[in-house]
């Protein structure tokens, strides 16, 4: 199976090796005064030593990041693990997710400044896969809200996550809404908490549209720095539909491909406008990121992966054609 | 992906297309398949009633129920020949056929004044109470020229209908 997807994806590696070599060294390093754009090249790693790379490095560098908690953390009990937000510990991170990000040779372009520590903002993204968190991660050590998921992915997250902050929720415990609203609230009051990224889509997308945000990102009342995330479908579709595949498999999927290509444009800060409720400003903000992207948006709630629609919905329907009729009734 | 089996040859097609009376071209019933593909997960070679409910809009439609009675365990000549209503291409006498099926419960080809209330009950729910319902149907009967025990037959239906400009068209996306 290896085989074969190598095979069927030389002529378009070749077009991406070639095309990195020919990129401008000056070009690496330029930092002007309001963007940046850092072109991550894989000269000097071929791919096979990418791929090797991480092996020797994660574990150890996972173990690091786990010792810095005291003791096991059970997400719902109210004490906060002592995490260290030094600036080595959250170099580190960033070290790990590039390290990672180059096993599956990753070739990201970042579009537009760098996101600044400061408190009371949050920052959204579109979703498309896990690997979202750790292409904005090797840039900025992020806090992130995520679902716990099963296996060494699990492990992965309640490890090398925990030293940044990150906060689990479960999708299918209804009472864990008030449960995580709060601890969102709690997360941004915090001066010395990484910045905190949520994904208000709830689920992961296939890259060409944007489903309905969840409005509990924009209700918190801080600023929001909307983040576009676009994959060039041409090297490999980046959508991991996690009820058909596993990660492992995912993940072997993306490192067997020849190059996973995305671009990250950082955009305004937005901010509740007076007299816009949060479902308005979420949709505004759903809005910027699809435009700039290039993503269609639709009127689709996210859950509706997971779940039938409520039947109010139905009811709804019913309840407009009811009151439609009886206007004609009332008419005669 | 490569599974040379699922796709389709130029006789199936044209077997679909004699199936359907022509409404949908070649290409449309292509596009046919692929969402026949994604909507048959468990890969049967037909739709089952849980697997068309998983589509959010027929979940939220106050019919649901009576289509599903219609559309349960369809394979993909009969999909493709229940959708053959929605067609721009499809006559008006197909589509008068579909809404009769749909109002005509137990398939006697005779659609009474229960069978009406029953669909106007699925339409508006709780909505409206009973003696409403039954006000509104006596009207709308009255209206079109019947009373209240008449039963309608296909050729009503048709008579009704005709002058109504009913559309009920879909568009099959072609890539």
């Amino acid at each position: 199976m290896i085989c074969r997807t190598l095979i069927n994806n030389m002529p378009r590696g070749l077009c991406v090796m070639s095309a990195a070599f020919k990129m401008d060294y000056r070009l690496q390093r330029k930092l002007s005064a309001k963007t940046f754009r850092i072109y991550f090249i894989r000269q000097r790693l071929p791919s096979v030593m990418a791929v090797l790379l991480p092996i020797p490095t994660v574990p150890p560098g996972m173990f690091f990041c786990g010792d810095e908690l005291k003791g096991p953390n059970d997400s719902m009990t109210s004490s906060p693990p002592t995490q260290t937000h030094t600036r080595p510990s959250r170099s580190l991170v960033e070290l790990l997710c590039s390290f990672f990000v180059a096993s599956w040779t990753g070739v990201v372009k970042y579009h537009g400044p760098r996101p600044s520590r400061r408190p009371k903002q949050v920052f959204v993204a579109n979703h498309t896969s896990i690997i979202d968190f750790i292409i904005l991660e090797q840039m900025t050590a992020f806090a992130a809200i995520m679902q716990k998921h099963p296996g060494w992915l699990g492990l992965w997250q309640s490890t090398a996550l925990e030293s940044v902050g990150c906060i689990w929720f479960n999708r299918t415990e209804a009472a864990d809404r008030a449960i995580v609203a709060r601890k969102l609230r709690e997360h941004i009051q915090g001066t010395d908490n990484n910045p905190l990224l949520i994904f208000p889509e709830g689920t992961c997308v296939n890259n060409q549209y944007t489903v309905m945000f969840k409005k509990g990102a924009f209700e918190l009342g801080c600023t929001v720095c909307p983040i576009a995330i676009k994959y060039n479908k041409i090297f490999v579709d980046a959508f991991w539909n996690s009820r058909k595949q596993s990660f492992t498999m995912h993940l072997l999927q993306l490192m067997t491909s020849w190059a996973v290509v995305c671009d990250v444009w950082y955009l305004e800060p937005q901010h509740l406008k007076p007299g816009e409720t949060a479902i308005e400003f979420a949709e505004r903000v759903r809005s910027i990121i699809a435009v700039r992207a290039g993503l269609k948006m639709v009127p689709w709630d996210g859950y509706l992966k997971y779940s039938r629609p409520s039947p109010k919905l139905k009811e709804l329907k019913q309840q407009s054609f009811a009151e439609s009729i009886l206007c004609r009734l009332e008419e005669k | 992906m490569g599974n040379t089996s699922s796709m389709l040859t130029q006789y199936d097609i044209e077997e679909v297309q004699e199936h359907c009376k022509h409404t949908y071209s070649q290409q449309e019933i292509v596009s046919l398949y692929n969402r026949f593909c994604q909507l048959d997960r468990k890969g049967g070679g037909f739709i089952s009633a849980d697997e068309f409910l998983s589509i959010p809009e027929f979940a939220v439609n106050p019919l649901s129920q009576r289509l599903l009675r219609i559309v349960d365990g369809l394979n993909f000549k009969e999909f493709v020949s229940f959708l053959s209503t929605f067609s721009p291409r499809a006559t008006l006498q197909q589509k008068v056929e579909f809404i009769f099926k749909l109002y005509d419960s137990d398939g006697n080809g005779r659609v009474t004044f229960n069978n009406m209330l029953e669909v106007l009950w699925d339409l508006t729910g709780h909505y409206i109470s009973a003696q409403q319902r039954e006000k509104v149907l006596t009207q709308v009967l009255e209206e079109a020229g019947y009373t209240k025990d008449s039963v309608l037959v296909l050729s009503d239906f048709m008579k009704i209908l005709s002058n109504t400009g009913l559309k009920m068209e879909v568009e099959v996306p072609v890539d």
